[in-house]
């Protein structure tokens, strides 16, 4: 086990390296670079940018740029934000803890409701009830975050509702008692995490269903069924179990998206995490900024799958042996 | 003996305690500035709205209005401008004088003004400031505003409330652009000696350490939700009473990540006023009068949209260049956009046309009476025929030696406004003949193009706008690196480019505003008769707010914040 786990950590090394290089080069194939609006404006001279360039390490050429960050970033120096002058650790703190504040609570809403949803949807297959839950999962599937998002916030203020419209925290909230801010700050998670959490049902509920109906079909299930175990102890004993390598993989790509998740939702919803940080720093073309993030969301993919692989390799033998 | 010279030392330093005490407590404002209100509420919080974060706390590195909407609540310069008139008027400095032969300005700032951290702002201060625009290690946007003919500005402290710079000729705009932010050289002169001031005042400052003259300071900060301001109780403004303003306790700017948010936020009551999307006001304004706020016309917006055709031989390509050099063929061109459409159709019915390369919104140095292109597609045909140009029978335009017109028009993707001109103004050119190749693209590629490249046939682009003329010193002299028709000119194509050139040289020659509007007036009426540019039209800026608020009067030019001290709740 521990020999699997080393290999698997070796391995993230070049994968890392590989996706830090291509998105750096993606990043400079883009046309521009952080100055070019100033270049449009009519009170600053061409030497004034010029200077601003030089400061940035602009005027260098792309190797030598990729190559000073990775150094740096072998010191655990992500480098500083053009826009904002400041660490890009310092950046990515600020706003992390709050974009895995809404990934788990909405992570926590769409499995809480898929699993037995889908459970029902796989034992139930072809009844009137699947297919029920089929078009309302296709049709959530369908309709994009953002625009749910923006009638919710509609229908807080057509109606009246006793919710904020974005944010996090209310103003002067932080000199109040510790569970009135937590009540505040929950109050402020419902839109968006109710927004990404039934985005999340849809897609997982479709997995789950289909996963153990495969389980469902194997022989051995027949076998249980005809040695005339209860039907309940078939599912959750024997159905359930088999099928949960599908959940395992489904949920280390989730810990892997977990800080990258839901800029658009985040924009709409005004909540301070990541994705409109990372967003606004790829349209201005904030480079560190960016590797920061895409750095550490490839750390987190990568770990997400090792964790899942690791939980697969304990639930199923047969993966430790492959 | 020791023991008296126990009780000397003793002495001075009680004695030295006290006169630390009373010098700390006494800085009081000798010179306020009455503003014409009275009455006022004290107390409140106002509640507003941004679209971004602000960038840093270090105004010297701003270089986006997300920050320094925020820092100009804040820190204050020598002189700024009146939000109405758009005059220069007095801030920090309460007079000035002009030496005779107008190239010395000494200025004498208001004794008693205080730091947020009760220190009192004096001359040193100011050289301090003015030392750091030069710092060539510091890229600041102010040095280009106060550097003549390639020559800085030398300064120097006359006593500690008068500061005299000269000028290495007259310049006009130097009262404008000399208004830069002071900032307080105890707190930062050691970082910037240690070559640190850069680093200095960034967002991950506690904001309470961020310290100016201004009505507000930042008190709270939380990244990606809000910007809380608290009164400054010492500022030097004062109402008719001699009571101290601003009157609202405390500001609160919530970020929101788009103008959507902003105006449900509004309709919701979390915020008290707004700025809104054109397209917005006619909805808003049938709501106004239930939910108790009101709208207001603001004027005419600073800042330009224009089609611009590409004049340069190096890059643009025979037969287009004859075409694009062509004045005829450019009045055609005018003569073929339909302003109104695009007022009607891009702002709602909430715009002006433009035909002057002055905005109206400038009120003193706009020209009305310019040579106009009303659209008339007729009359561009006409012209069009009389500079040799022929409509063939397949419908398509030839120029006098037989080719087919046919260019290619772009503009930044996302901007619907100017995707919505260039959709009409190449179905009118179609009408004539001319087939246009429109296409929206990144803007960093339209910028790569008209700063790097040059290579481009026509472009619908804009441009922020001032109140002083020669702020357009990058754009309209031949030389200069936006003049977008033909940029980096050794020495002016045309004549009408080099009368332009001394126009905007001489134009800044005086102080006196009258004897530069003669210039800028014969420049307006160039360009108008050129049309380098087409220009388009200028939207309005518009504002939404609660009844409660009072004697608040927003205009396009200072917005709301230009009086915020001057205004009151009554909820």
């Amino acid at each position: 086990m521990w020999r699997f786990i080393g290999r698997r950590l070796i391995q993230m090394i070049p994968m890392l390296l590989g996706i830090s290089l291509l998105s750096f080069l993606i990043m400079y194939a883009a046309p521009g670079s952080f100055v070019s609006s100033l270049k449009l404006r009519p009170d600053l001279s061409p030497e004034t940018i010029a200077r601003i360039e030089a400061q940035f390490g602009l005027d260098q050429p792309v190797l030598v740029q990729y190559l000073r960050w990775l150094w740096n970033l072998l010191r655990l120096d992500l480098g500083q934000s053009f826009t904002y002058q400041v660490p890009v650790t310092y950046l990515i703190g600020s706003r992390a803890l709050n974009t895995l504040l809404l990934a788990v609570s909405s992570a926590a809403i769409s499995w809480l409701l898929a699993f037995p949803l889908g459970v029902y949807a796989a034992v139930r297959a072809h009844t009137g009830y699947d297919r029920t839950l089929t078009f309302v999962s296709l049709l959530g599937l369908s309709i994009p975050n953002f625009f749910l998002a923006m009638l919710l916030l509609f229908a807080v203020v057509r109606w009246r509702l006793p919710l904020p419209v974005g944010g996090m925290t209310s103003p002067g909230a932080a000199s109040w008692g510790f569970w009135e801010q937590v009540v505040d700050v929950l109050r402020h998670l419902l839109i968006p995490a109710v927004v990404l959490g039934t985005a999340g049902v849809a897609s997982l509920t479709r997995y789950l269903r289909s996963g153990l109906l495969d389980v469902l079909r194997q022989e051995y299930i027949t076998t249980a069924r005809a040695k005339g175990l209860p039907e309940r102890a078939v599912i959750w004993r024997h159905g359930l179990r088999n099928a949960l390598n599908v959940m395992i993989t489904l949920f280390g790509f989730e810990l892997g998206g977990l800080l990258s998740g839901a800029a658009l939702t985040e924009i709409i919803t005004s909540w301070p995490g990541l994705g409109r940080l990372i967003l606004e720093a790829v349209q201005s073309q904030d480079y560190y900024l960016v590797m920061g993030s895409v750095t550490i969301g490839g750390v987190m993919l990568v770990t997400g799958n090792l964790v899942a692989d690791i939980l697969l390799a304990w639930a199923d033998p047969r993966v430790r042996l492959a | 003996m020791r023991w008296s010279v126990a009780r000397v030392a003793l002495a001075v330093v009680v004695l030295a305690g006290l006169w630390v005490g009373t010098a700390a407590a006494g800085v009081t404002t000798l010179d306020p500035e009455v503003r014409p209100v009275s009455g006022g509420k004290y107390g409140g919080v106002f509640r507003y709205s941004v679209l971004g974060d602000p960038k840093t706390f270090n105004y010297f590195l701003a270089k986006e209005t997300s920050s320094t909407d925020i820092l100009d609540r804040v820190f204050e310069g020598l002189t700024t401008a009146d939000g109405v008139t758009t005059e220069v008027i007095p801030s920090l400095a309460k007079s000035w004088e002009i030496s005779p032969d107008n190239r010395v300005i000494t200025f004498h700032l208001r004794r008693g003004v205080q730091w947020h951290d009760g220190r009192e702002l004096t001359a040193d201060d100011v050289i301090f400031s003015f030392d750091l625009v030069y710092d060539p290690n510091i890229p600041n946007n102010f040095v280009d505003g106060l550097t003549i003919d390639g020559q800085p500005l030398t300064y120097e402290k006359v006593d500690d409330y008068t500061v005299r710079f000269t000028l290495p000729r007259v310049y006009a705009p130097i009262l404008r652009s000399i208004g830069i932010p002071i900032v307080p050289k105890h707190l930062l002169y050691d970082a910037w000696r240690e070559g640190r001031f850069n680093q200095m005042w960034g967002i991950d400052t506690d904001p309470r350490q961020i310290v100016g003259t201004g009505p507000y300071r930042i008190v709270e900060y939380r990244p990606g939700e809000r910007i809380v301001f608290e009164r400054n109780p010492n500022w030097w403004q004062v109402d008719q009473d001699g009571n101290p303003l601003p009157y609202i306790q405390r500001l609160e700017a919530s970020i929101a990540g788009n103008q959507d948010v902003q105006v449900l936020k509004f309709l919701n009551n979390e915020i008290d006023y707004l700025a809104p999307n054109l397209a917005r006001v006619a909805d808003l304004e049938l709501q106004a009068d239930q939910k108790g706020f009101r709208l207001i016309n603001g004027g005419p917006a600073f800042g330009t949209n224009f089609i611009v055709f590409n004049q340069n031989p190096n890059t643009v390509p025979q037969p287009k260049l004859s075409w694009f050099t062509d004045k005829a063929f450019r009045q055609a061109m005018a003569h073929a956009l339909d302003k109104e459409s695009i007022i009607d159709l891009a702002y709602g019915g909430l715009a002006q046309p433009q035909w002057s390369p002055i905005e109206a919104a400038n009120v003193f140095f706009h020209k009305p009476d310019v040579k106009q292109y009303p659209y008339d597609l007729q009359r561009a045909q006409a012209i069009l025929a009389e500079a040799g140009y022929r409509k063939g029978s397949d419908g398509r335009l030839r120029d006098p030696q037989g080719n087919v017109v046919e260019f290619e028009l772009l503009t930044n993707a996302g901007n619907r406004a100017r995707e919505t001109i260039g959709t009409l103004f190449k179905a009118d050119l179609e009408r004539l003949g001319i087939r246009v190749n429109f296409q929206p693209v990144d803007f960093n590629l339209l910028v790569r193009k008209l700063s790097e490249t040059f290579d481009w046939d026509a472009i619908i682009i804009g441009l922020t706008g001032g109140v002083e003329p020669a702020s357009g010193n990058n754009v309209w002299p031949s030389s200069g690196g936006l003049h977008m028709w033909y940029p980096f000119q050794e020495r002016p194509a045309t004549d009408w480019e080099a009368r332009i050139d001394y126009l905007f040289e001489e134009g800044t020659k005086y102080l006196d505003p009258n004897e530069r509007k003669r210039y800028y007036d014969e420049f307006q009426d160039i360009v108008a008769e050129q049309v380098p540019l087409i220009y388009t039209v200028n939207p309005e800026a518009w504002f939404a707010i609660y009844d409660y608020v009072q004697n608040a009067r927003p205009t396009a030019y200072g917005g709301l914040f230009y009086q915020i001290g001057e205004i009151w709740l009554e909820r």
